[in-house]
């Protein structure tokens, strides 16, 4: 019962904390709370970008739809990140070997394809914008992911 | 300005060899001073931190122990690297050139894919020596303390101008 309780909480702490970083939204999910906060958190982190960037008009132009683009396909191996810390926390008190192996190819992957993704939009980013701001923006990414990680790594249990 | 610089890059090296906590194999091209004391006292705590936390059996921590050192040996030498490309940004970011940010993204970039490649090989290695729950619960220690180093380095580091 406590260990279910303990994985409610760190199953939903979890999820915020993706969220807050992830946050863009697909369209088919249902108009619930959730889908309020993370429209909301869309925006925020758009703004905090837009602040960050200070790109002119013409800049601006080129850079919005591939900065869509990215949070669009990031939020898909996001998700993934969800699914496995959902799955971690109902199996981390009696993980068989076969969990074990699982969780570690999967952690694995996910890393590789996050890393895959960023070396992709950023080496597109680079051909239309200044690479100073593309090397900006690179920073700013990497600042909320490393929040979340630091965030996760801090809440996530050690496997038993 | 200089003295901002300087700062700076203090601050950073200090982070990476508080959290890294690496040790390069190649001692003679640096004097043998205070930082080399503080590295070796940070390479012991996280093997003291990594032990704690591991449990190993007798015959898990004879397997389990040179395939650790071998790993870290590796993470000094791509940590090696991170340092330096931090002493680079430090010292240019104010007055950055295109092809100065471009050199440093594209290093930067590589350094983190050679990470997750070698972070994949040692997992492998662990789990042959000690069994995948525990191999796992490794990479989930390792993950914590670059989790840390992250976080630090993203606090601390200023904005390309």
């Amino acid at each position: 019962m406590k260990t279910c309780y303990r994985s409610t909480l760190l199953i939903a702490s979890a999820l915020i904390l993706l969220l807050l970083a992830a946050l863009p939204v697909r369209s088919q999910e249902k108009a619930d709370s959730m889908e309020a906060l993370r429209d909301a958190l869309k925006a925020d982190k758009k703004a905090f970008i837009a602040k960050y960037l200070q790109l002119t008009d013409a800049e601006g132009k080129e850079f919005w739809p591939y900065y869509n683009s990215y949070q669009f396909d990031l939020q898909k191996v996001n998700e993934r990140l969800v699914k496995l810390i959902n799955d971690y926390a109902k199996t981390s008190q009696n993980m068989s070997d076969q969990d074990a192996i699982k969780m570690v190819d999967t952690y694995l992957a996910i890393e590789q394809d996050q890393l895959k993704l960023k070396e992709l939009y950023f080496r597109t980013l680079r051909k239309t914008l200044p690479v100073k701001k593309v090397a900006r923006y690179l920073q700013l990414e990497n600042k909320m992911r490393a929040l979340v990680q630091y965030q996760l790594a801090a809440r996530v249990p050690l496997i038993k | 300005m200089k003295g901002k610089t300087t700062a700076l890059i203090t601050v950073l090296t200090l982070i990476i060899f508080l959290a890294v906590f690496t040790i390069p194999a190649q001692t003679e091209d640096k004097p043998a001073d205070n930082m080399q004391l503080v590295q070796e006292k940070i390479k012991a705590d996280k093997k003291l931190f990594v032990a704690d936390n591991m449990q190993l059996t007798e015959k898990e921590a004879k397997a389990f122990w040179p395939v650790y050192d071998s790993y870290q040996k590796d993470l000094g030498k791509l940590n090696d690297r991170l340092l330096k490309l931090i002493d680079e940004y430090a010292k240019s970011y104010e007055t950055m050139t295109d092809q100065t940010a471009q050199n440093l993204t594209n290093r930067y970039l590589a350094l983190e894919s050679e990470r997750v490649k070698i972070l994949q090989s040692y997992v492998t290695k662990v789990s042959k020596a000690v069994g995948i729950k525990k191999a796992a619960r490794y990479m989930q220690l390792e993950n914590k303390i670059n989790a840390i180093v992250r976080f630090e380095l993203a606090a601390n580091i200023p904005l390309v101008k």
